[in-house]
């Protein structure tokens, strides 16, 4: 049951093309559909294209490259060096991803026009979006346009429709210019209706026909000098929902900087010059000592077996083409060294780094192995100690014996003379037997002094 | 427990918000790699009105690797075994990361659909099932009856 509301949050801060559904532009669905990663279902990151003409974030498709060599979504065949980075669709993801809050706000919190609509959109887009998600096997930049500048203008065109049918239904908007049209509405024709962008009034039939589709160009023509990009798709479509609340139009002044620079990140962009490809390596032919050249090469570290080395070699290959190939603006080196130190930690962790809580259990599996870890600073004591007490006391107490043996038996208060003897002189003949025989190091000597010190203690005590 | 993907997330949400006719699956408390799954035998096909038990894990390198599905609740069909595994395409060679947890089940539920006793998995069934077809499908109707309530 702990999971649970944990998911629930974790849902609420992942978004989702049916963020849209429920409002006043549920078109947007379409186009937040396409602008995803089939792969990773997230906006795709770094697009790159393949010849069949689908499009995948960089890592997702160099990610499955290493295991089929085919396209996800029409299973043609597919290479790494086939894929090309595309410049466009990722400043257009960007520019859009930027917008999409702002614009889910003003698509949410539009005027209540659509609410007799809402219904019927649902049914209309349920189809598309289910299959865009099965079928679609065409999200190429074209048709992305073509949503972004036809579609939106025609739903706005039925919304004001609507709205023109039914303003006094619909008025639940507050403000002037609905209490100016209130006033004036007895007074009018029964067939005419307020513009709601330049809030004249029209016969209805020459609104809904001509004037709003003037009013509408002429709106995002104005938007359009504002900017210095007259083709910029985003704008363009963007425009219309402004159009429809005029009190919003401040808005539109903080993206139009945004737009500049994606626009000139878009035509600043080029062929990254001077940094090569990473090559596939055919480990099969490689001894270790040229697989860890490779990676000392590429600054990388060479711990670890020769299947990990290969693992790091072949995600930093990925990393570093995705990279420097494909992204419009490559980090350096050591940001890829970052990435690939977080993804070993999780994906190709290390062997004989032990857990704490096994120390004891290792240590007594083969402690012959592990001596030779006395000599570096990781060498558990505490655990040596711990694993080893028992060891310790027979050692002890078969020194005292054989001690007492050879200085005739003592009683038994005296016994702590007797062991603290052989502790301080190392020579002692008999001491120095049970060292030889059990433990090789002479470091040892030094815990049993410990061990044997403590022992006394709590004896004394 | 690693942390979930996003993807997996999100498939998770849009299962239980907006789910699949005829198909419902539930991700464990403990484990959300793991689903419970039931699918509703087709119309017109010896499965009718049977409501199928499966288990639908998503492997750590999905969506790369095919999730693994199997049925719990005893089928007679050719290409579903006494284990519940499952002879698909797109479980195995076909896999590919664009599908999903629902396209899967889809899949699954249009094999029971139309079975296909030349790509067998259970042999004894499929050889009943290419010896006397009517009979077979008889059986499959009686084990539903019996089996998936």
């Amino acid at each position: 049951m702990s999971r649970l509301p944990k998911l629930s949050e974790q849902i609420q801060n992942v978004s989702d093309p049916r963020d849209f559904l429920r409002t006043k532009l549920p078109e947007l669905v379409d186009l937040d559909t396409l602008l995803r990663c089939h792969i990773c279902k997230g906006f795709i990151k770094t697009p790159v294209l393949t010849p069949c003409g689908h499009t995948f974030c960089s890592l997702c498709i160099r990610e499955y490259l290493n295991r089929e060599l085919k396209c996800p979504l029409c299973l043609a065949e597919l290479r790494e060096s086939m894929l090309r980075s595309e410049f466009l669709v990722n400043e257009v993801i960007a520019s859009y991803v930027g917008l999409r809050s702002k614009l889910l706000e003003i698509a949410r919190n539009a005027p209540d026009v659509t609410v007799p609509h809402s219904d019927t959109s649902l049914i209309e887009i349920a189809p598309g979006d289910g299959g865009a998600h099965e079928t679609s096997g065409d999200d190429d930049d074209l048709q992305i346009i073509e949503t972004r500048e036809s579609r939106p203008a025609k739903r706005n065109a039925e919304t004001i429709g609507a709205f023109s049918k039914k303003p006094r239904l619909g008025s639940e908007k507050p403000g002037i210019t609905s209490m100016i049209g209130k006033s004036k509405s007895p007074a009018l024709p029964e067939d005419s209706a307020e513009c709601p962008i330049c809030q004249k009034h029209f016969p209805l039939e020459f609104l809904q026909r001509t004037h709003l589709d003037e009013c509408l160009t002429m709106g995002s023509l104005g938007a359009a000098t504002n900017s210095t990009s007259p083709s910029n798709p985003v704008n363009a479509s963007i425009e219309p929902a402004h159009s429809i609340q005029p009190a919003t139009r401040h808005v539109s002044e903080p993206l139009v900087p945004a737009d500049i620079t994606h626009s000139n990140r878009y035509m600043e962009s080029g062929q990254n010059q001077g940094v090569a490809r990473l090559a596939k390596l055919n480990f099969s032919s490689m001894s270790l000592q040229q697989l860890k050249a490779k990676l000392t090469s590429l600054k990388l570290s060479t711990t670890g077996s020769r299947q990990q080395l290969i693992n790091r070699y072949n995600h930093y290959e990925m990393l570093w083409n995705s990279n420097f190939m494909d992204s419009i603006e490559p980090v350096e080196e050591r940001e890829l060294r970052r990435k690939l130190a977080s993804w070993e930690a999780t994906h190709n962790s290390l062997e004989g780094t032990p857990k704490k809580g096994n120390i004891s259990k290792l240590l007594k599996k083969n402690s012959i192995t592990r001596i030779k870890d006395f000599k570096t600073d990781r060498f558990d004591r505490k655990g040596w100690i711990l694993a080893h007490q028992q060891e310790f006391k027979e050692l002890l107490e078969e020194a005292r014996y054989n001690l007492a043996k050879g200085s005739k038996m003592k009683d038994a208060t005296s016994n702590h003379d007797v062991s603290q003897d052989p502790d301080h002189a190392d020579s002692h003949p008999s001491n120095a037997s049970y060292e030889k025989g059990e433990i090789p190091s002479n470091q040892l000597v030094v815990k049993t002094e410990e061990i044997s010190t403590s022992s006394q203690n709590t004896a004394g005590i | 427990m690693a942390s979930l993907p996003k993807r997996i997330i999100k498939e998770t949400e849009r299962l239980v918000s907006d789910p699949v006719p005829g198909i419902t699956a539930q991700p464990h408390e403990d484990n959300l790699r793991y689903f419970q799954v039931t699918i509703e035998g087709p119309q017109q096909s010896p499965y009718e009105n049977g409501v199928f038990e499966l288990e639908l894990f998503l492997p750590d390198d999905y969506p790369m690797e095919a999730p693994k599905v199997r049925f719990l609740t005893k089928i007679y069909h050719p290409n579903i075994d006494r284990l519940g595994r499952i002879c698909l395409d797109v479980l195995k060679t076909n896999w590919s990361p664009a599908l999903q947890i629902r396209t899967v089940l889809l899949s699954v539920q249009a094999l029971l659909a139309s079975p296909n006793p030349n790509d067998p998995l259970a042999n004894d069934v499929a050889e009943d099932w290419i010896r006397n077809e009517d009979e077979a499908i008889a059986k499959a109707r009686e084990w539903t009856k019996l089996y998936a309530k």
